[in-house]
């Protein structure tokens, strides 16, 4: 803004002009005319009041034209702080019923921070719950959305401090008070073991009896089905048997031991025998073949074999196989010369039937009888029955991850980070607009009236009148 | 002082010119001869008839005495015995004002008059001076305009010099701007057989005051009052005027004169042809 601009200061010394002018007006304002015989009839009146009023109104429009010229010419600037967008990052929970509440505090947070700028939170950027997350994961998301808002100051709404996000912006603890939240439920034969921070506390139902609670470990010994409730958290144990069904071609007395020793029967999760269901071990599916110098080769990657000694099946004597053009992962081939006669087990193109060409359940001794069908099982449903856990372990909610449960309470820490940057409008265009405007005003109002003149003149002109 | 040149000057006397020849076709466009039935005609009197000779004018011929005697006779008149006008003019200090003044206005108005009756043969007496007659004698008329210019005298004065005149025309010139009753002495002549023209010459300023607020009136016939020109105020004025011009026009009207009233910057044509035009033709 610069009022000695050369525009400026002739419209200002304009408006003094037009104040001497008037003044001059005011001083010299009387008329000459003949005679007073007629205006002597008229009442004499001087009021100040009507005199001021009726002069000064166009004066005042003009002058203040003028004025509003000047300031327009002087270009004044009007300056203010640019307004700071703050990007805000939000580290979600797995059950997150507050978020919105603690959006909220967030927002509440950075007010308080910048309190005369406008806050506009572009971004609630979430991290996708992940059970594996770690703070390396954490880093490199927040490195991210730093790299996508590289505008904006930043703010972190997270569950625990963390030191780049403090350099670079305000962090707001996404835990307001500390819980005891279980992040983690695993059963272990007839225990169950839970993982939390700190001891928690809960409420026992059914058959779950409590072992010891160390350290965020804490061990339940199940007898029978039963419940943990503890808080918002409700951990189900469940029995897990493992299902068998049993088919025509299992009938041997072997057969029905290891049947017995393995599992309970019920709705089956997998079949022995000839059945045409699926998942399955089958037996007896190859044809007899007279030949008895044959060379048996083995797929020893194969878990089938783990902890088998394989010469154990050099005794099986091919005298079944199964065509060599049977699709599918042949597990044991029997060979002559070189040629493969046939197969004595393939798991099917699906890894869910395990066709053995005879029965090596009953020809082997019981002992690796027994680990045969424990690893078979293990082929055809991805874990033996060894390793099959009798209890099962649901949680409702899905269980927070460690990094979440282990959120902790801190104090806001680092600051919005101010754009320094400040805008200007000018005010110019505005002011020359509204100037022009009221120069407008007052010419038709000097016009109106000149109009109005001349209408009574010709009204009143004798001269012309026939 | 007022000079002749000042007021009368050449652009004015080619503004008479143009009236004279307006008028000439004014009464062309109204079927009389130049020659004139006017009352101000110069041949009135018929005295009666002699043989044609060769040269006479062909349009005096008695067609008439020619059907009934088979000879050319041809009419003879009298010249009728010149009329007096007197041109009263005033010249009070409240003609002063104006733009143009209207004491000059009302002067041109005066001259305008005085050319136009000498050009019809009429004698002109300009407020007691010497009479003049004959059209060559214009610019004695003019003179005496411009001699009475610089001896103020109200309108009042000057009608009071009619009293006992029997002037056949009384041609005033006033901006009428004093008492009605001032009109009285012209009324008088008027019963005594003169013919009364009235004009009243005001200023645009006087016709159509302005609403300009707070003024001081100084007026030149001393005086002066402050008034706040609004619009009331001027509404006010400007019923007085009609009020004053209404009751002049009664008496005018009563009295068979002719009156006018015109701003000073009117144009002679434009009045002599309109609100005059009864005295001319």
């Amino acid at each position: 803004m610069n009022f000695v601009a050369p525009i400026a200061l002739v419209i200002g010394l304009l408006v003094s002009l037009l104040f001497w002018f008037a003044w001059q007006r005011r001083q010299s304002n009387t008329q000459q005319v003949g005679s007073l015989f007629l205006w002597s009839q008229i009442p004499e009146r001087t009021g100040s009041d009507d005199r001021r009023l009726h002069f000064d109104l166009l004066l005042w429009i003009v002058v203040t034209s003028c004025l509003l010229a000047a300031l327009a010419a002087a270009r004044p600037l009007l300056t203010h702080p640019q307004q700071t967008s703050v990007a805000l990052f939000v580290e979600t929970t797995t059950n997150d019923d507050n978020y919105n509440r603690d959006v909220e505090r967030a927002k509440l947070e950075i007010t308080n921070q910048i309190p005369n700028a406008d806050i506009e939170v572009i971004q609630q950027w979430m991290i996708t719950p992940s059970p594996i997350r770690t703070d390396d994961d954490l880093a490199t998301t927040l490195s991210e959305f730093r790299r996508r808002y590289p505008d904006h100051a930043y703010a972190y709404l997270l569950n625990k401090p963390d030191a780049g996000a403090q350099k670079s912006g305000l962090v707001v603890a996404r835990t307001p008070s500390p819980t005891a939240n279980i992040w983690k439920a695993e059963t272990d034969n007839d225990q169950l073991i839970l993982r939390s921070r700190g001891n928690i506390a809960a409420r026992v139902d059914g058959g779950l009896d409590l072992m010891d609670a160390k350290d965020g470990r804490t061990r339940f010994r199940i007898s029978d089905e039963g419940t943990i409730t503890s808080g918002q958290t409700k951990i189900l144990v469940r029995r897990n048997p493992l299902r068998i069904g049993r088919g025509d071609a299992w009938t041997s007395e072997n057969h029905g031991a290891l049947f017995r020793a393995l599992a309970p029967s019920g709705d089956p999760l997998l079949w022995l025998g000839s059945d045409q269901r699926a998942p399955a071990i089958r037996i007896h599916q190859g044809t007899i073949t007279a030949s008895s110098d044959i060379t048996l080769t083995f797929d020893s990657s194969s878990p089938l074999f783990d902890s088998i000694p394989l010469d154990s099946f050099r005794d099986l004597n091919a005298l079944r196989l199964i065509s060599p053009n049977t699709k599918g992962r042949p597990l044991i081939s029997a060979s002559l010369d070189g040629k493969v006669l046939g197969h004595l087990c393939v798991l099917s193109p699906s890894f869910d039937i395990l066709s053995f060409a005879g029965d090596p359940f009953s020809t082997l001794d019981i002992e690796t009888s027994t680990l045969l069908l424990d690893n078979a099982i293990g082929v055809v449903l991805g874990h033996r029955a060894s390793d099959h856990q009798p209890w099962r372990v649901q949680t409702v909610p899905d269980l927070p991850t460690k990094r979440q449960v282990f959120a902790t309470t801190f104090a806001t820490t680092g600051e919005i980070k101010e754009s320094n940057a400040a805008s200007t409008t000018e005010l110019a265009s505005y002011l020359a607009a509204i100037a022009g405007l009221l120069s407008l005003f007052a010419g038709a109002r000097v016009l109106l009236r000149r109009k109005a003149q001349d209408v009574q003149t010709e009204r009143g002109h004798y001269g012309k009148e026939s | 002082m007022s000079e002749t040149a000042d007021i009368f000057d050449a652009d004015f006397m080619r503004e008479l010119e143009t009236l004279r020849a307006l008028l000439l076709r004014l009464r062309a466009s109204q079927g009389d001869a130049l020659a004139g039935r006017g009352r101000n005609a110069g041949q009135s009197e018929f005295r009666g008839h002699r043989p044609y000779v060769m040269g006479d004018d062909l349009r005096r011929l008695d067609w008439n005495a020619y059907g009934r005697l088979g000879k050319f006779f041809l009419r003879e008149f009298d010249p009728e015995r010149s009329e007096s006008a007197s041109l009263l003019v005033d010249t009070s200090a409240s003609m002063q004002v104006g733009t143009p003044r209207k004491l000059d206005a009302a002067l041109r108005i005066a001259a305008a008059f005085g050319f136009l009756a000498l050009q019809q043969g009429a004698a002109i007496r300009v407020q007691g001076r010497p009479e003049i007659q004959g059209a060559s004698r214009f610019t004695q008329v003019l003179d005496q305009l411009c001699d009475i210019a610089n001896t103020p005298t109200t309108l009042g004065e000057i009608v009071g010099q009619t009293s006992g005149s029997r002037t056949r025309d009384l041609f005033v010139v006033t901006d009428g701007m004093e008492p009605i009753e001032t009109l009285a002495p012209l009324q008088a002549a008027s019963t005594k057989g003169s013919r009364v023209t009235l004009v009243f010459v005001l200023d645009d300023s006087e016709l159509n005051p302005s609403p300009i607020g707070a003024v001081q009136l100084n007026a030149m016939e001393g005086g002066t009052r402050r008034m706040i020109l609004d619009s009331s105020t001027v509404a006010e004025y400007m019923r007085l005027l009609e009020t004053h011009l209404d009751r002049v026009r009664d008496i005018a009207n009563r009295h068979k004169w002719t009156f006018a009233v015109c701003d000073s910057t009117m144009d002679l044509g434009e009045l002599f042809t309109g609100q005059l035009r009864s005295i001319v033709q």
